[in-house]
């Protein structure tokens, strides 16, 4: 794409929101698969005053950013993806709304040392009707944790993949977006 | 990049960028619409042509918030206004109304797995 006289070629774009607490390897799973960039959303930056994050079990994570990142991959000249991470705690739900609009999907990336970070935003996605899946991002010590026991917690029905990830590996991200992809196939074709 | 407007939590001066509105005048600019410059800026409005100019070719809103450095909303009030001048022109990928087919997703799919 060179310029306007190609415009009307624009690539389709999938969008797929990752959505996690911080600290649960948004920004490390993004970055696995594409270049990562910032994008600052004034909401979040009028919330980023009114409360101090609980940062109890991420002590080694001394900064946070309440930015959204994102990240491209182009598949083909006409398929583009979209990543978007996103906190997953309610005071960031005002753009969830935004970011579900016409999303392929979402990943719940749940870091097991604070679990309830996913509560909201697996809500949230319930209520729209947004097809995801629930990645547990192995942290290093942690391996021992059963997929299922995550499912259980989180309360999540069955249809609902939850797979086990390590966010720094592109392989594993890429099981992690596959696994999303078939799902909503599968939702396609039983015609949901 | 526009230095330094996005940092601290201080939004007062980004929305004087855009004489206080906080709202953009037209509502089809998704994150992922592309935007791309058709003709000149005349306004001697330097975040309007920083906005063109990150527009050179095509773009989403998404990159082009990222690479100003300025909050989302305050692009989208800026850009919005660029495409109602005809400085600009949108276009919102059918992704964001249509759920992709089958076809497309197995498409998707093996190409995941190449990457
Ligand atoms: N050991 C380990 N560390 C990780 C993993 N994923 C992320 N991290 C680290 O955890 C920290 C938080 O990750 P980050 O991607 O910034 O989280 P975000 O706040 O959700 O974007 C960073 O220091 C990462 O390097 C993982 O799978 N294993
Ligand atoms: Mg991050």
């Amino acid at each position: 794409m060179d310029g306007p006289g190609v415009f009307g070629q624009a690539p389709d774009t999938l969008k797929i929101v990752v959505a996690g607490g911080f600290g649960a390897g948004k920004t490390t799973l993004v970055s696995a698969l594409s270049e990562v960039e910032a994008l600052h959303t004034e909401e979040e930056m009028t919330v980023a005053g009114t409360g101090v994050d609980d940062l109890k079990g991420v002590e080694a994570k001394t900064t946070t950013t309440v930015a959204l990142d994102f990240g491209r991959i182009t598949l083909d000249p006409t398929t583009v993806v979209y990543l978007f991470g996103t906190p997953g705690q309610r005071r960031f739900s005002h753009m969830w709304a935004e970011l579900v609009e016409g999303a392929l999907g979402a990943v719940v990336l749940a870091d097991t040392r604070r679990l309830t970070d996913c509560f909201d935003v697996i809500d949230f996605f319930e209520a729209r009707r947004v097809p995801f899946v629930v990645a547990v991002n192995c942290f290093d010590g942690q391996r021992s944790h059963r997929a299922e026991d995550v499912r259980v917690a989180l309360d999540v029905a069955d249809p609902v993949p939850v797979l086990l990830c390590d966010a720094r590996d592109r392989a594993s991200v890429k099981e992690v977006v596959v696994e999303l992809v078939e799902l909503v196939l599968r939702l396609e074709m039983s015609g949901a | 990049m526009i230095p330094d407007r996005a940092e601290g939590p201080d939004l007062i001066r980004p929305y004087a960028l855009t004489g206080g509105r906080t709202r953009p005048s037209r509502s089809d600019l998704t994150l992922t619409t592309s935007v791309v410059a058709v003709a000149e800026v005349v306004e001697d409005d330097p975040e309007a042509r920083e906005i063109h100019a990150l527009c050179g070719r095509p773009v989403t809103v998404a990159e082009v918030a990222s690479r100003s450095g300025l909050p989302l909303g305050v692009v989208r009030v800026l850009l919005a206004d660029l495409v109602d001048r005809g400085n600009v022109l949108a276009h919102t990928p059918d992704r964001e109304r249509d759920r992709p087919d089958e076809a497309t997703l197995r498409a998707v799919l093996a190409r995941i797995k190449e990457l």
